[in-house]
């Protein structure tokens, strides 16, 4: 893995997830899950994965006679993904930098 | 060959399609906007009025707002603060100090100049002011999400 690049954000789609998770306060998993256009248990196993590193807290609540499931990002994982987006912005203008 | 999840242009074109993805769902119904401009409108308006009707309406317009967020949330299916960082939040703050301050000129011109109807008029004005500040508001978070700020 590059420097500064996070390996738990990095698969395309956990990074998708942490930039939409970004720009809200919370998602429910059934809409992130149709935005994403992944299974339950694909992104079942991506929320797991980003839970384990502190990045991602989790709250359900009731919804018309049903649980419903909400996805947060941490501050832990709001930094990550800083960190992570200007670790790309480096290696693309380096490739750039080099290309030119 | 570079592969896919270590080209960094690829990776950020996913970014920008995350961030487009939020964007075209983060949007209120269209009632939206102009319940809460009237609920904010009169929350001006009751100025003046007997205290029991006042707070009377403090009430109405708690349950009025948890409504609001509960059907956001129900027909978007995610939560965005309005004070998020970026250029909402300046939206949001200016829409706050523009209500504060309406609230105190009504309150100002009916007790000190006697003009019993300022705040029907200042009510009227601050809900058409949250109503349009609603969808100002939102194409700043799409502009905010564009440009990658707010994080």
């Amino acid at each position: 893995m590059t420097a500064g690049l996070d390996p738990v954000i990095h698969a395309p789609n956990r990074l998708q997830m942490c930039c939409m998770l970004a720009g809200v306060d919370d998602i429910d998993f059934a809409t992130l899950r149709e935005a994403l256009d992944v299974s339950e248990s694909v992104l079942s196993k991506h929320i797991k994965t980003l839970e384990d590193a502190g990045y991602l807290k989790i709250r359900k609540t009731p919804s018309e006679g049903r649980v419903r499931t909400w996805l947060a990002l941490t501050p832990a994982g709001r930094k990550a993904l800083k960190g992570h987006l200007a670790a790309l912005k480096a290696l693309m203008a380096g490739a750039e930098g080099g290309v030119a | 060959m570079t592969h896919p999840e270590t080209d960094p242009a690829r990776m950020l074109a996913e970014v920008e399609a995350a961030r487009a993805e939020l964007a075209r769902r983060a949007i209120a119904p269209v009632w939206y906007h102009p319940a809460l401009g009237l609920l904010t409108g009169g929350l001006v308006a009751v100025q003046g009025t007997q205290l029991s009707f006042v707070g009377a309406y403090y009430a109405a317009f708690s349950i009025g707002l948890v409504m609001l967020v509960a059907a956001y949330r129900k027909r978007t299916g995610l939560w965005v603060n309005g004070y998020r960082a970026g250029r909402t939040r300046v939206v949001a703050i200016g829409m706050a100090v523009t209500v504060a301050l309406i609230m105190v000129g009504v309150l100002w011109l009916q007790r000190t100049a006697g003009i019993a109807w300022a705040p029907l008029l200042g009510g009227a004005i601050a809900a058409v002011i949250v109503t349009l500040g609603g969808f100002v508001w939102e194409a700043a978070f799409r502009r905010d999400l564009a440009e990658g700020g707010g994080l």
